[in-house]
């Protein structure tokens, strides 16, 4: 592994790759992908916060650090980067989540991963330092590169460092739980969520249940995991609102609220298949999850699905009935997967044209 | 450049003759968008009905080597639209049909020539709306919005156009289709997706866009608070800023646009005023006067001479009046104006503001002031005799002078207008010579040939338009 200690030493270490013909990889802290072959790039090392502006509602860090840990420091001025993918003991950095353009729960109502970012600095394959955006939210200076590089996996080159916009901190965060017989209840209920009257923060879908509750609940059903966050008021109002429409609801006790939403974030950390489809797609798959003897997880209005199967085997159903919905495999991506024709000979050109202007 | 039109009858043969205008005088009308420096006639007009058409068309024009302009509603502020180069204005504004409406999904599809405000029309009946909305929303395009990534008041809460939208079906400069993201996050070539918004035409015309449709406000306050100087209102806006309140929208108009307003519609605002700041909560009906009073307490500590508060949707509309109506007002000064377009971050509104003042002594014009202050998106309005060629040096120096500051106090040269043509220059300048080099790397990856919307966004062969370029005095 080779750990540049500053921008631009990584920006030399990658013009030397590509320039000896070898295709340069990335890594941030491993926690998506453990085996980096020994010439990879990590940032490990480009870990400091250039500029903490909260006043602004902005800062600057290098990619390497740690995102956990960034939030930690925004705490004091109650702020934080709305980016809530599974937590990772914390080591997952925010070059690498990214890259990977991996979300939460909390995409609901804070947005992507591409929507947090303001600006980049970004070495190109053949090692030119370039920036894109700035550090304020509206920003029309040229072509955004900084948005394309956002869930690229790193084609584009290396993230180096990123402004993101900062968000004030909810004052409060409440969980209420569902269970429905079937993914067909689960939908109807949650089209009437998204028209309700209530503004969830997150709506999560779960099968078979979170907690192992023996007898308590149908065990074969779906659960809907609903979170309100913000003035305490607010969110008091809309549990109570949704329990109104929904008599079977449970408002989780104070103390649970943040032990659950953290599951509910972690949950995908150990996925055996991550997808995109339609949310009102979402039944068919989770009926053929079911049938297929896998766990699901999804984050219901954002589509995004996770799944955890022991056996292999088992997920490949289930990856077919996201085909099927017309979903997308994100992670892993079989032949049937490949990118449209047209984006893989765009992206090809333009890491070409990337690539030159290095030279240049 | 010069068509010969027998060279055109293969674009008559794909729209029909009734969709393809060669007339000296309607040709005048696309000469120029809103942006008025600088005027340039289109060889032809071309109004596509469909995507297939518009395809067609973009792929005889690649065979005929012309330049291809696309507009939609021709607000640009920028000159986006301007057809420096002659050639085929790519005109989407009849591509008006909303194809699918999709509220389960939050989502709708809709052709590029939709207005901005018919999207939010045919769903605000189910309690949803389409979040971004540029001044000119009554008008201006969808697939304009996206080519801009536009704003709007509401977007310091909201976010832009950028975080509206999934999906687009883009004809690229060859004639090919390609579908970039789609109905929902994650889908194929978001990220190619992200590099096309904001791209102002020139990587591809948009002829399909899927949004995302938001959910109307539960609850809205409306709060008119009037200063007696600029410092104390730009200093109120950081401070609500700072203390971690996010209103749905903070607008500022300063002194020389409250007089105008005032002269025109009498809505009592104090003689002497040196700003208004109409701000605005929304959210649930819980805890939402308490933001409410927690932003009068920050405007009082700055000492507002007058707090008006809205709680009606009419008594919201006569707030926003003024704001509205401001651009209509300045135009009773009888001059031509040239809207400026910069960002700072928050904290440093009071000082571009007053380096805006400063500029406009230096250079003896008449600015005003409107901008969404929240985000630190200035808009100073340039005032200027179109017939006097000192003026209109002295508007185009003008114009470097406050941008060239918002960029050394950490913001950029557009936030919601473009570079157009009007600001290749800036945009050269803003970056170093790599960043520049990967600008031109995008756009050869898309359009080598730099025939789409050429000379916008980045210059061609090194030159930008002449009157445009930085006047002598300012450092390159």
């Amino acid at each position: 592994m080779i750990e540049p200690a500053t921008i631009e030493e990584a920006a030399v270490v990658i013009a030397a790759g590509t320039a000896a013909g070898r295709p340069v990889q990335f890594r941030g802290a491993g926690t998506k992908s453990p085996d980096a072959p020994a010439d990879a790039v990590s940032t490990v090392r480009l870990s400091r916060v250039l500029e903490h502006r909260p006043a602004d509602l902005f800062v600057t860090v290098e990619a390497g650090h740690p995102l956990d840990a960034l939030n930690e420091r925004l705490r004091d001025d109650h702020l934080r980067v709305a980016l809530d993918p599974p937590w990772y003991g914390g080591r997952a950095t925010v070059g690498g989540i990214l890259a990977a353009g991996d979300a939460g729960p909390l995409r609901l109502s804070c947005g992507s991963p591409r929507d947090q970012v303001l600006g980049m600095t970004l070495i190109l394959p053949g090692g030119a330092i370039v920036r894109s955006g700035g550090r304020v939210m509206k920003n029309v200076a040229g072509y955004a590169l900084h948005r394309a590089a956002v869930g690229s996996g790193g084609r584009f080159g290396l993230i180096a460092a990123v402004s993101l916009r900062l968000r004030p901190c909810p004052a409060a965060l409440r969980v209420v739980r569902m269970t429905v017989a079937d993914a067909a209840a689960a939908d109807v209920r949650t089209a009437a969520l998204l028209a309700g009257s209530t503004r969830p923060a997150f709506l999560e879908w779960v099968c078979p249940a979170l907690d192992d509750r023996a007898g308590e609940e149908d065990p074969a059903g779906i659960e809907l995991w609903i979170g309100y966050e913000g003035d305490a008021d607010a969110v008091d109002w809309q549990c109570n609102a949704l329990r109104g429409d929904f008599p079977d609801a449970r408002i989780l006790d104070a103390a649970e609220d943040q032990r659950v939403y953290r599951r509910l974030r972690d949950w995908g950390a150990r996925a055996s298949l991550r997808a995109a489809l339609p949310s009102s797609n979402l039944g068919p798959v989770f009926s053929a999850g079911r049938d297929a003897g896998v766990r699901l997880l999804a984050h219901a209005c954002t589509a995004t699905l996770l799944v955890h199967a022991d056996d292999p085997a088992a997920v490949e159903p289930v990856a077919q009935s996201v085909r099927d919905a017309g979903g997308t495999i994100l992670a892993p991506r079989a032949p049937a997967d490949a990118a449209p024709p047209g984006h893989d000979m765009l992206r090809r050109r333009l890491i070409d044209t990337l690539t030159t202007a290095a030279a240049t | 450049m010069q068509i010969a039109v027998e060279r055109l009858a293969e674009l008559a043969r794909i729209v029909g003759p009734d969709r393809l205008a060669l007339d000296p005088g309607e040709l005048a009308v696309y000469e120029s968008d809103a942006f008025t420096l600088v005027r340039a006639r289109p060889d032809a007009v071309v109004y596509p009905a469909d995507t297939a058409e518009t395809a067609a068309v973009v792929a005889a024009a690649a065979r005929l080597g012309l330049p291809i302009v696309p507009r939609g509603a021709g607000t640009s502020l920028a000159g986006g639209t301007i057809a420096v180069e002659g050639g085929l204005c790519v005109c989407l504004s009849r591509m008006r049909r909303i194809l699918r409406l999709d509220v389960r999904n939050r989502l709708a599809h809709v052709e590029a020539g939709v207005v901005n405000l018919a999207v939010t029309r045919a769903v605000q009946d189910r309690g949803w709306h389409y979040a971004p909305d540029p001044s000119s929303q009554s008008v201006c395009t969808i697939g304009g919005n996206v080519a801009t990534n536009s704003g709007g008041p509401h977007t310091l809460k909201y976010g832009v156009t950028a975080q509206h939208v999934l999906g687009a079906t883009v004809v690229l400069a060859d004639g090919a289709i390609v579908h970039l993201g789609g109905d929902y996050e994650d889908a194929p070539g978001a990220d190619l997706l992200g590099l096309v918004v904001g791209s102002e035409g020139t990587l591809g015309l948009v002829t399909e866009v899927v949004v995302r449709l938001t959910r109307l406000p539960a609850a809205v306050r409306t709060l008119l608070v009037v200063f007696d100087s600029i410092d104390r209102a730009t200093e109120t806006i950081a401070a609500v800023i700072a203390a971690g309140i996010l209103p749905a929208a903070l607008e500022l108009m300063d002194g020389v646009t409250v007089a105008a307003v005032e002269q025109w519609l009498r809505l009592g605002f104090p003689a002497g005023t040196g700003a208004v700041l109409l701000i605005e909560l929304d959210g649930l009906e819980p805890g939402l006067d308490r933001q409410v009073e927690r932003v009068c307490e920050i405007c009082r500590s700055h000492r507002a001479e007058e707090i008006r508060t809205a709680r009606t949707d009419a008594q919201r509309a006569e707030l926003w009046t003024a704001r509205k109506k401001s651009f209509g007002a300045l135009g009773r000064y009888g001059l031509s104006y040239c809207t400026q377009d910069g960002v700072v971050p928050p904290s440093q509104v009071p000082a571009i503001m007053r380096h805006v003042a400063d500029v406009g002594r230096r250079h003896g014009l008449r600015i005003a002031n409107v901008i969404h202050a929240g985000d630190g998106n200035i808009h100073p309005v340039l005032m200027y005799d179109a017939d006097d060629s000192a003026q209109v040096r002295a508007v185009v120096a003008a114009g470097y002078e406050i941008l060239d500051r918002c960029v050394a106090l950490g913001g950029t040269v557009t936030g919601e207008h473009g570079i157009g043509i009007e600001k290749v220059g800036h945009l050269e300048r803003m970056l170093d010579a790599p960043s520049r080099a990967a600008q031109r790397a995008v756009r050869d990856a898309f359009d080598p040939q730099r025939r789409l919307n050429p000379r916008k966004v980045l210059p061609s062969g090194g030159a930008c338009i002449e009157m445009l370029r930085p006047p002598p005095g300012i450092a390159s």
